[in-house]
């Protein structure tokens, strides 16, 4: 062993860093290490805790924020700049008429995705709280307004829990009372999270793994969703305006969408990594694509992200060179084609609000997917309302393009063959892994296999990386690595400023041979860090 | 600029409240059992225990077989024991914080939620819970004798005494494991000790129980594990600090003190004739708890306790008997563990595996060259040995780690947890056989291999007889 004990340096200061007996060939050679940023790279915990940090100063200190964020919004900023060179392309009434389209497209799933399961039982007031079968969902998630009316419940209707959402509402308002702000009730494995965003309340009863600081991203990421749609300051306005209103009908269309986002946030490692994943593909391909969305929309105003993405997977970005993407403001797009089936049939032009981006104002977003032969669908998102003929236009193009190059096949291809196991890493004893690049934010994780082949154990090996996870980002004391025996795993944390790792090994293996594979594994996703992540960050 | 720019964790209040009582709009006050501190305004006590009330109730509807244990806010920490059905013992704690300034120049309050564990404190009021039953039985059977006026009284009497000895908010590892710390003795002095207390018992058939503490740590416990938790916990934290003044000066060995003139009744704690405490203990084999009475004789350093059932009368002559047979066997035995002691600490810090489950000495690694301590538990018989506590302690975050590593290999069963709390430590947990310890080593450049290689080699020589998962 000793002989090719290279320790891999962590930072430049202390070469012999922790563990990593690592080859020449790596040292300082990270994978998936790029000095071309295209995604928003801070972490998305420490967001998340400095936003709680500062949720009360924000309150004492009334308005003043809102007005200060005004001027500031990236929407504005791209309108002003493009506007002084020209003000062009309007007056295509038809616009309207799309977007009502769209929102007619969405309506009606909802109503028949509740009615499923809830038709006949119309019966007592809060029957749930005496169902063994309700109460023992893994996780709830309910939103009601500051006033305590009810607005949405993941399991059952939220008319129906009244008392329970009053009940919540009168604990959030009378801590509050003295000032203060209630996080989290613990009660053995169960815990009760409480988000407050004015003017909404979330709240996560859950007996998951999932940590509280987890919890607390998981129902900003809700509360995200709901900006999507809304943007925060209509949100805003609508609560100022009708404080009477039945706010069910607020989210009228965006259950489907907090549906598919609750399920996600249950097993995706996206959300817990704040990473992205990308579709394998050879560099050529890539690069073709890529270049093909420049080609055709480097001309267009306004027009601030151009992507491609299948199956919650990134294909490739393009971007406005002021602004990166941020990757929750990712995922939420990845959410809103993974839940709107109707996208496949037509082109779409939809306001997307991306709260990360600009929570106060919409992009607009040519929504379509490629072609019948082709699942990656192509996101055009522009701050200019009038331009979905130009996009749709330019769509057309990309795809004829794309089809002449053979990147169509290509990414069928890669869809259909590039998710990969465990094995191709060739480390025996090594079972499952996420790996996350920091500073590109993107991630890689092989398909799972067996042990790993039911849905209980992928649950609980997903569990155990939420542990591990939490205690290598907890605020106060994040630890560098974590390593745990038990009788069914192995498993391992390790975080550099460079990047994360979390690995699920045999139980019986022993600690030379763990840092023996995850060197191995190191070595293979740099070999093949070109397929996995994407290091270039194209602009129009 | 004179501004406070930090804060440190402190305790807000402490109360007892049955939910059972003031059912009554405007009768909320009578659910409240204790309130500390007793200068908050009824008003505010009210509040406080209806929120936790609230609380508990809220939890339950969806955890309907567990308690409500703890609730975090912004500023504060509160954690919840039911020590009996319906009462409800609960502490809250102010989170401490730190000044930060933000950039755009906003400066915010950063509140150290974790800096406070919810485990170890509400291993800190399992800890008052257990000390009062040990001299009130149970809040119940006050309730049935004195009524609730009486239970009132006894609870702010205990509770304000409590208080004013035990620091409830902080602690580490140690407070939650509750562990006691042995004597290491060689094994010609562990039995000169059994037979000393054996020939108090068949000499005063009475005695219940026996037990022989030396400079706050167990040599011999005649009590179940239970008890002798309760008991080791009310002698080093209520008893003796406050009769380390009266009685003897140098608790350090000396043989002199034999041929002190003064009465046999100073050696006794207490006041009168007949001194004795009235406790609640289980007994030998566990089981219901019982009233005795309790005699603390303490000579040299040496701690000998002695449980009578409650039904036997004290006589001074009883005392005397007591006295006659326990000084000069008790000022010797002191003096020669005294003297085993020593020697013990200035050549290593003894091993863990001697006799009779021994293991112990507050050792802090004194003259040893190595560059790992550690923290031991042994669930069978509650011995705790600790290098990582006295002068050169360990940073408190590490302190933190052991508690979260302690409940994450509980949480997912595993017997080995390494992890890296900063650049310079390491935490290796091991636990197996109903016992577990933690190492902190100390080095800059180890990896996994290396600092485990170490763990091995500390295994090997110090804890060479017991079993743990490697």
């Amino acid at each position: 062993m000793a002989e090719r004990s290279v320790v891999v340096g962590e930072t430049s200061v202390a070469p012999t860093d922790i563990e990593g007996v690592i080859s020449d060939e790596l040292k300082d050679d990270t994978p998936g290490v790029s000095g071309e940023v295209m995604l928003v790279n801070t972490d998305s915990f420490d967001e998340c805790n400095h936003d709680l940090d500062t949720q009360k100063v924000t309150t004492e200190e009334g308005e003043a924020d809102e007005v200060v964020g005004e001027p500031q919004s990236p929407i504005r900023k791209v309108q002003r700049e493009q506007d002084n060179d020209l003000v062009g392309n309007m007056g295509d009434m038809t616009v309207e008429d799309v977007v009502c389209k769209v929102e007619a497209d969405n309506v009606p799933v909802i109503p028949q995705h509740n009615n499923d399961d809830d038709e006949d039982e119309d019966d007592v007031d809060e029957e749930y709280l005496q169902s063994v079968d309700w109460l023992q969902k893994e996780k709830h998630i309910f939103i009601l307004s500051e006033s305590g009316k009810p607005i949405y419940t993941r399991y059952g209707k939220e008319d129906r829990l009244v008392t329970l959402f009053g009940l919540m509402q009168a604990l959030v308002s009378f801590v509050a009372d003295s000032d203060d702000v209630i996080r989290c009730i613990v009660s053995g494995d169960h815990k009760f999270v409480f988000l407050v965003k004015s003017p909404l309340i979330l709240v996560a009863v859950s007996h998951s793994m999932a940590s509280i600081p987890q919890l607390f991203m998981q129902l900003t990421y809700v509360h995200n969703q709901i900006i999507s749609v809304l943007t925060a300051s209509a949100l805003t306005r609508m609560f100022e305006k009708r404080r009477n209103y039945d706010f069910r009908h607020l989210l009228g269309g965006t259950e489907r969408l907090l549906d598919n986002l609750l399920n996600m946030l249950d097993y995706h490692p996206s959300f817990l990594l704040g990473g992205v994943q990308c579709l394998p593909l050879a560099t050529s391909i890539r690069e073709t694509i890529t270049q093909t969305i420049i080609q055709y929309c480097s001309k267009i105003k306004n027009l601030v992200f151009g992507l491609i993405i299948c199956q919650n997977q990134l294909i490739s970005l393009v971007r406005m060179k002021k602004f990166l993407l941020h990757p929750a403001d990712l995922h939420l797009l990845f959410n809103l084609v993974n839940a709107t089936e109707s996208l496949k049939t037509s082109e779409n032009w939809m306001p997307i609000c991306l709260p990360k981006f600009d929570p106060n104002g919409y992009l607009y977003g040519h929504v379509s997917y490629l072609a019948d032969d082709c699942e990656a669908c192509l996101l055009l998102l522009s701050v200019d309302r009038e331009q979905f003929f130009t996009l749709s236009e330019a769509k057309q193009k990309i795809v004829d393009r794309l089809r002449r190059h053979h990147c169509l096949e290509g990414i069928n291809t890669a869809i259909r063959s590039s998710a990969y196991t465990v094995k191709a890493v060739g480390a025996p004893e090594l079972r499952h892994f996420l790996y996350k690049s920091k500073t590109t934010a993107q991630f890689t994780c092989p398909q799972f296999t067996p042990p790993y082949d039911s849905d209980e154990e992928q649950r609980r090996v997903f569990g155990l990386y939420q542990l591990l996870h939490h205690r290598v980002h907890s605020a106060a004391r994040p630890l560098k690595m974590i390593y745990l025996v038990m009788d069914t795993h192995t498993l391992l944390g390790w975080v550099t400023k460079d990047f994360e790792l979390y690995a699920a090994l045999e139980p019986l293996v022993t600690k030379q041979n763990a840092i023996v594979y995850i060197n191995k594994l190191l070595r293979w996703i740099k070999n093949d860090e070109n397929r996995l992540f994407i290091l270039s960050s194209p602009t129009f | 600029m004179a501004t406070q720019t930090s804060s440190e964790p402190k305790l807000v209040n402490i109360f007892i409240f049955n939910a059972n009582y003031g059912q009554k709009e405007g009768h909320e006050h009578e659910k409240i059992l204790y309130y500390h501190p007793s200068s908050a305004d009824l008003d505010t006590q009210v509040r406080q225990v209806g929120l936790a009330e609230a609380i508990t109730r809220f939890s339950s509807t969806f955890k309907k077989d567990g308690d409500c244990e703890a609730v975090h806010t912004q500023k504060t920490r509160q954690v919840f024991y039911q020590v009996e059905p319906d009462v409800w013992m609960v502490m809250t704690v102010a989170v401490g914080w730190v000044w930060r300034e933000r950039d755009g120049g906003i400066g915010v309050r950063e509140y150290q939620g974790e800096a406070v564990q919810d485990t170890v404190l509400r291993a800190r009021l399992l800890a008052a819970y257990t000390a009062l039953s040990l001299t009130h039985h149970s809040m119940e059977s006050l309730l049935n004798t004195k009524g609730v006026q009486g239970l009132r009284a006894a609870l702010t009497t205990f509770m304000n005494s409590y208080l004013a000895s035990v620091e409830m908010w902080g602690g580490d590892i140690l407070a939650v494991w509750g562990g006691v710390s042995f004597v290491p003795l060689d094994r010609q002095t562990f039995l000169r000790v059994h037979c000393c207390l054996s020939l108090l018992q068949s000499s005063v058939p009475t005695i219940a129980h026996t037990a022989f503490f030396y400079a706050h740590q167990v040599v011999w416990c005649g009590l179940c594990l239970e008890d002798l938790r309760a008991l080791s916990h009310y002698l080093n934290t209520q008893l003796l600090p406050s009769h380390v003044h009266t009685s003897h000066s140098s608790s350090s060995s000396s043989s002199s003190s034999s041929s002190t003139p003064c009465s046999y009744l100073s050696r006794f704690v207490g006041e009168g004739v007949t001194p004795g405490t009235r406790v609640y203990v289980r007994g030998e084999e566990g089981g219901e708890l019982t009233p005795h009475h309790l005699l603390v004789y303490i000579l040299a350093g040496a701690t000998v306790c002695i449980t009578l059932a409650e039904t036997e009368v004290l006589t001074p002559h009883l005392f005397e008997k007591i006295d006659r047979l326990l000084e000069s066997k008790v000022s010797q035995l002191a003096s020669d563990i005294g003297e085993q002691l020593g020697k013990k600490f200035n050549s290593t810090d003894g091993g863990l595996a001697g006799g009779g489950g021994a293991g112990g000495g507050g050792g802090t690694g004194g003259g040893g060259s190595s560059n790992f301590r550690y923290v031991y538990h042994n669930h069978m018989n509650l011995a705790t040995k600790t290098t990582l506590h006295g002068v050169h302690g360990v940073p408190v975050e590490v302190m933190r780690s052991i508690t979260n590593l302690y409940t994450d290999m509980r949480k997912c069963g595993s017997g080995e947890g390494v992890v890296k709390p900063g650049e310079d430590h390491w935490v290796v947990g091991r636990r197996g056989d109903g016992r577990e310890f933690y190492v902190v080593v100390s080095h800059k450049n180890a990896n996994l291999v290396q600092v485990t290689d170490e763990v091995n080699r500390m295994c090997a020589s110090h804890f060479s007889n017991i079993f743990l998962i490697e």
